[in-house]
């Protein structure tokens, strides 16, 4: 037998099986077909999921949960991190700017000085 | 919806009848699969319907299996005599014709034997062959159904057409 005459033998199959099998579904007794009849009006019946429930609103919701984490986590850090730089420069340009501390730069007692109270500031935030 | 399952319920009975050989059973099986399919997805696109209302019914059928499975061990263990549902059953198969008054012998005699040898099929087999030749759904469709690959889909419904052509040999003139 030929691949063609073996295609058209399963064709004429399928369609006679199809067929048979319409029939059938066609002629359920009359029992079968009122309680089908009943279940399919109970199903109907049943309460639905509301669509805002659907899968699909999920990812955006999600989405912007995610964000507003991230923007907690990272907003304290982004107002407490220039806050220590910006007090040193300020009070440096304070000593730089007025005339009489201007003596005090030119003084080599002062630079120890200053180096003592940074070393003083490490030792604290060593500990 | 109302218009999908009329039109789906003969068949989706027929096809779990097929699988569990007992009438109420089956009609059981459309009536959680009907229910499942309102309840959760009936805001789903119209499309998408009839993959997810047979990949339902699929499970309620092995569901089904599943505790028959442990009913027939029970039964073993306990020597329960089998007798009445095997009577049940032959009763069941035998009234099928009935209801085809119109048909020609040799037309009663295929759907007796096609019955039978669907009904012989192992149950993937037996769906897929089912949810392609008579829902006429793609291949696409009922590997999403059946919940397996398409290549999958592709062998179990070969070797089922292979297997029915055997069976109904003696009909094919």
């Amino acid at each position: 037998m030929t691949h063609q005459q073996q295609t058209q033998e399963h064709q004429i199959l399928e369609e006679r099986i199809k067929h048979s099998l319409d029939t059938s579904a066609q002629h359920l007794d009359a029992n079968t077909k009122r309680r089908l009849q009943e279940i399919r009006r109970q199903a109907l019946n049943q309460p639905r999921n509301a669509s805002w429930f659907k899968t699909s609103y999920w990812a955006p919701a999600g989405l912007a949960l995610c964000s507003l984490f991230v923007v907690m986590l990272t907003l304290p850090y982004l107002h407490k991190a220039p806050t220590a730089p910006v007090a040193d420069q300020t009070a440096m340009l304070e000593l730089m700017s007025n005339p009489d501390d201007l003596d005090a730069l030119s003084d080599p007692g002062f630079y120890v000085w200053m180096d003592e109270v940074e070393k003083e500031k490490d030792a604290a935030n060593a500990a | 919806m109302e218009l999908f399952l009329a039109e789906i319920e003969p068949r989706a009975f027929r096809m779990a009848q097929f699988a569990t050989g007992n009438r109420d059973d089956a009609l059981d099986i459309v009536q959680d699969a009907m229910i499942k399919l309102v309840q959760k997805y009936s805001a789903h696109e119209e499309s998408s319907w009839k993959p997810l209302f047979y990949s339902i019914l699929e499970s309620r059928i092995m569901d089904w299996h599943r505790r028959q499975q442990v009913r027939n061990r029970f039964r073993s263990w306990l020597h329960l005599d089998a007798d009445d549902e095997i009577d049940d059953a032959l009763e069941q198969h035998a009234a099928e014709p009935s209801y085809m008054p119109d048909f020609k012998l040799q037309d009663v005699q295929f759907a007796h034997s096609l019955n039978q040898a669907l009904s012989d099929l192992p149950f993937r087999q037996q769906q897929v062959f089912l949810l392609r030749i008579w829902e006429g759904m793609d291949i696409s469709d009922t590997a999403k159904a059946m919940q397996c690959s398409e290549s999958s889909v592709k062998t179990h419904y070969a070797r089922a057409l292979e297997k029915l052509r055997g069976a109904l040999k003696e009909h094919q003139s």
